[in-house]
């Protein structure tokens, strides 16, 4: 079959080499710059603090004062859902980092010695991924106490069975390639093929899962929060808001769950179209 | 172009363009050549070339960035490429069939062989299963697999390379076509299964008087199997003729030279062969320009202008120590 | 005594497949041995399933071997080998397109390894590489050019550059030009035999295609499912084969009758 594209595998060629009607990517970018964006510049889209109780304006409607009004305790609104936005993003952002590192590192050992070592560590895998993933972090941080560090510990426990399996997949796929049979025959070490030849040639696909990780972990800590567990008030954070905000739906007060749920779900949306959209990119070089 | 034989396959003008990247690329330009009734023409080139995808326009299966911008090909005096290939649709695995080079893909591993070679036909007559069968039967029989009656039942997976082959060729013949378009038939088979399978082939042109289209990029094959032959490069057609034999003895384009000097033939003298330093540009690289007329050697024998293939940057230096 | 620089005796592999009540063994290698010279290029010829490619991993030292022993310059190749061993003997690979590292540019690939064996002292490091380009008849301008810019052709001028770089004594080309155009394929070949004139490098040149081998190939060894049935030099090869395999692998190539080639 004639050759009519060349392949180019580097994943910094092929961000130059975007294609122009990318529609989702650039969507999906769009999105969450303006969200980060809003998020980052919070004090200065707001000037209320998000903790300030204020007991005679509770409940407002949207109104000049308070853009999308205040909650049961007089906090502003637009004021909560910025800073909320800052926690969570963050902290989901945060949390795919050590999974990342740990299962990467993992799934390229793996993949590259197979034997024993590989059978052992899937067979791990295996039992991690046998637990329902929300149940398992739910009881994690229930059982390691309220906190950021426990959000960050319980998913990493969790989280970088999904890393270890796609990187092992991938390195098994260079390993047959003969750059790495020419590297042994030359006498670099495995250490060194691995983090030299191996890891640069595997690690684009644990990149793009990782965007999509970093919507499994808004909805992992909104969740966590919601259940009251996780981030500890007085911090905002979304989950804690639609918690908080659920005893009120019945009098009419739908602002209060509504607006932080449409916060992630434009959130989760953006990362999901960004994702998607390196996706294709990605898979078109290959 | 032709002499006085009747044509089965006649390829004119064909022009095919190529999509990569937002921007058109030409692809094969200008190529024009003919598949007289019971002969078989051996379509060569390298890599790049254009031979496989111009095999794959006359099937109608160019990848959804390629398309047939000129030109016509005509079968029994109809253009396949008019009408969204309609014709072409109702002509292929009648009148044309197809050889592929990856028996192992082309064949599906959950159906029986026995099934796989007269689908079609049982698709275009109506014979019944069991007369299916005892043709499927036959036709193994005929394309040299041993116990046919036992082998009928086989799935893809219990047999050889070369069996797999045979498979497809029975199936290609199936439904008694003029015309069997070849896809690199033999290169993934061993030598001897590859010897095999031409003979196979030489066998049932005398046969069946089928006309074959083979496309390769060994020269021995075709040098063994074909009575014309049309050598491609840069998605150009750079000589051809209807006696392969001519080309073979005086070539007379600068590049068909520069190939055959390059072969290593295992009945020639031993001595240093010639080569090309590099191959030809690549698609996205190569000059856009349309390809000029050929001029002819002598009836049924033409070549391109020696202009066309850039030879003096590719001749390896070693050549001219 | 011959200045014999490889040779391999009675090297036998056995793989071992399937599970359970399929278990089976495959005999990739039975007692295998043959030799090569310095400065010698000796064929090794076989189709698929020969065990040709297993050979020459085993010597390599990327598999090894149940029995038999393999000897270098005289000395015995230990089981594991060392940083030294691997400087004796190195492998051009078949296909062009995988034996390169993508990312890596021509540059990289060679001072990876002079790195790895301290090899000339880093000043002079840039110098050899040129040197090498120009061994392997390559423009100094493709330096910092990764694979993906180059052809089949250049890619595997790169690969035998950077085994050059260790300046073995022994090469094996494990069905080097297989993958390549014809055209190409001849400069390739050429391109190995001026290498062994030129270096006085000792090359095993393992191919299926018959006519390559007997162009290039001061002997020749012909290898069916694991065993080596017919070793002699090229010419008595061709011109008087003894083995029944031997007939019938020569007879199968196809043959150009009429062409006549034409001096340019």
């Amino acid at each position: 079959m004639s050759t009519v594209i060349s392949p180019s595998h580097n994943i910094f060629t092929r961000i130059k080499g975007f294609r122009v009607n990318n529609f989702r990517l650039y969507l999906g970018l769009f999105i969450i710059v303006v969200v980060i964006a809003m998020a980052f510049f919070a004090s200065y889209l707001t000037k209320f603090s998000p903790i300030q109780q204020d007991l005679v304006n509770t409940l407002q409607g949207g109104s000049a004062k308070h853009f999308l009004g205040t909650d049961n305790l007089g906090r502003d609104i637009w004021s909560r859902l910025l800073y909320g936005g800052r926690t969570d993003l963050f902290l989901a952002s945060a949390a795919v980092l050590a999974p990342f590192i740990i299962g990467t590192f993992i799934g390229a050992i793996c993949g590259y010695f197979s034997g024993w070592i590989d059978t052992l560590v899937m067979r791990i895998a295996d039992v991690v991924v046998a637990f329902p993933f929300y149940v398992l972090v739910i009881s994690l941080v229930f059982i390691l106490g309220n906190g950021v560090s426990s959000i960050f510990i319980a998913i990493s426990i969790v989280s970088w069975v999904s890393y270890a399996r796609i990187v092992r997949g991938e390195t098994m796929i260079v390993r047959s390639k003969e750059f790495i049979e020419a590297a042994q025959t030359g006498g670099i070490s495995n250490r060194k093929i691995i983090t030299r030849h191996v890891l640069p040639n595997v690690i684009t696909q644990a990149v793009v899962y990782a965007m999509s990780d970093i919507v499994l972990n808004i909805g992992v800590i909104v969740t966590l929060s919601y259940f009251g567990l996780g981030i500890v008030p007085p911090t905002p954070d979304w989950g804690r808001m639609i918690a908080e905000g659920q005893q009120f739906l019945a009098g009419g007060y739908y602002y209060l769950t509504v607006l932080p749920a449409v916060a992630v779900i434009i959130s989760s949306l953006g990362l999901s179209f960004i994702g998607d959209g390196l996706a294709v990119v990605l898979r078109v070089k290959r | 172009m032709m002499s006085a034989a009747v044509n089965i396959l006649e390829v004119a003008n064909l022009q095919i363009v190529a999509r990569i990247a937002g921007r058109d690329y030409i692809a094969i330009d200008n190529v024009s050549f003919n598949v007289a009734a019971g002969h078989a023409r051996g379509l060569v080139g390298e890599s790049g070339s254009g031979k496989s995808l111009t095999l794959r326009a006359i099937m109608g299966l160019l990848p959804s960035n390629v398309r047939v911008t000129s030109g016509s090909i005509i079968f029994r005096g109809t253009d396949l490429l008019a009408d969204k290939g309609k014709y072409r649709k109702s002509v292929l695995g009648t009148g044309i069939s197809m050889v592929f080079q990856e028996p192992s893909v082309a064949l599906n591993p959950v159906m029986k062989i026995g099934k796989q070679i007269t689908d079609s036909l049982v698709e275009h007559s109506d014979l019944n299963r069991r007369q299916a069968r005892e043709r499927a039967i036959d036709l193994m029989d005929q394309v040299g697999i041993r116990d046919p009656q036992k082998r009928v039942d086989d799935f893809p997976f219990q047999l050889s390379g070369g069996m797999k082959q045979r498979v497809m060729i029975a199936a290609a013949i199936a439904c008694g076509p003029e015309l069997i378009l070849c896809d690199e038939p033999t290169t993934a088979l061993d030598v001897t299964i590859q010897a095999q399978i031409i003979d196979l082939f030489k066998k049932l042109r005398s046969e069946l008087k089928v006309s074959l289209l083979y496309v390769t990029h060994d020269i021995g094959v075709v040098a063994e199997l074909c009575d014309a032959i049309s050598v491609m490069y840069s998605g150009r057609i750079v000589e051809q003729a209807d006696d392969i034999n001519k080309v073979f003895s005086h070539p007379k384009h600068p590049y068909t030279q520069a190939l055959l000097s390059a072969i290593p033939r295992i009945d020639g003298p031993i001595e240093r062969l010639k080569g090309l330093e590099n191959t030809a540009p690549s698609l996205t690289h190569r000059s856009q320009e349309l390809a000029p007329p050929m001029t002819q050697v002598e009836p049924g024998w033409e070549i391109a202008p020696f202009e066309f293939a850039d030879l003096d940057q590719l001749w390896s230096s070693a050549n001219h120590d | 005594m011959t200045n014999q620089i490889f040779a391999a005796n009675n090297v036998s592999v056995t793989f071992n497949i399937g599970r359970g009540r399929n278990k089976s063994k495959v005999h990739a290698l039975k007692a295998v041995s043959l030799d090569v010279n310095q400065g010698e290029i000796v064929g090794l010829v076989g189709e698929s399933g020969s065990g040709k490619s297993t050979l020459a991993r085993v010597i390599v030292g990327l598999q090894k071997h149940d029995s038999g022993e393999l000897v270098y310059a005289g000395e015995p190749l230990p089981k594991v080998r060392t940083l030294e061993d691997r400087r004796k003997i190195q492998m051009i690979f078949q296909d062009p397109y995988s034996s390169l590292d993508p990312r890596m540019s021509v540059r990289q690939s060679i001072f990876e390894l002079l790195d790895t064996h301290n090899i000339l002292p880093k000043e002079k490091r840039l110098d050899r590489c040129k040197e090498l380009l120009s061994l392997v008849k390559l423009p100094e301008s493709l330096l910092d050019s990764r694979p993906y810019a180059m052809s089949g052709g250049q890619r595997q001028r790169v690969a035998i550059a950077r085994a050059l770089s260790l300046n073995p004594h022994f090469l094996i080309a494990d069905e080097a030009v297989s993958a390549l155009d014809v055209s190409v394929q001849a400069s390739i070949i050429n391109l190995l035999s001026d290498l062994r004139d030129s270096l006085k490098l000792s090359i095993l040149f393992i191919s299926h295609d018959l006519a390559i081998v007997r162009l290039l190939c001061d002997r020749v060894n012909v290898i069916n499912v694991g065993d080596i049935v017919e070793s002699s030099p090229t010419l008595s090869l061709f011109d008087n084969p003894q083995h029944a395999y031997t007939r019938q692998l020569i007879s199968a190539v196809p043959k150009l009758d009429a062409i006549v080639r034409n001096a340019n």
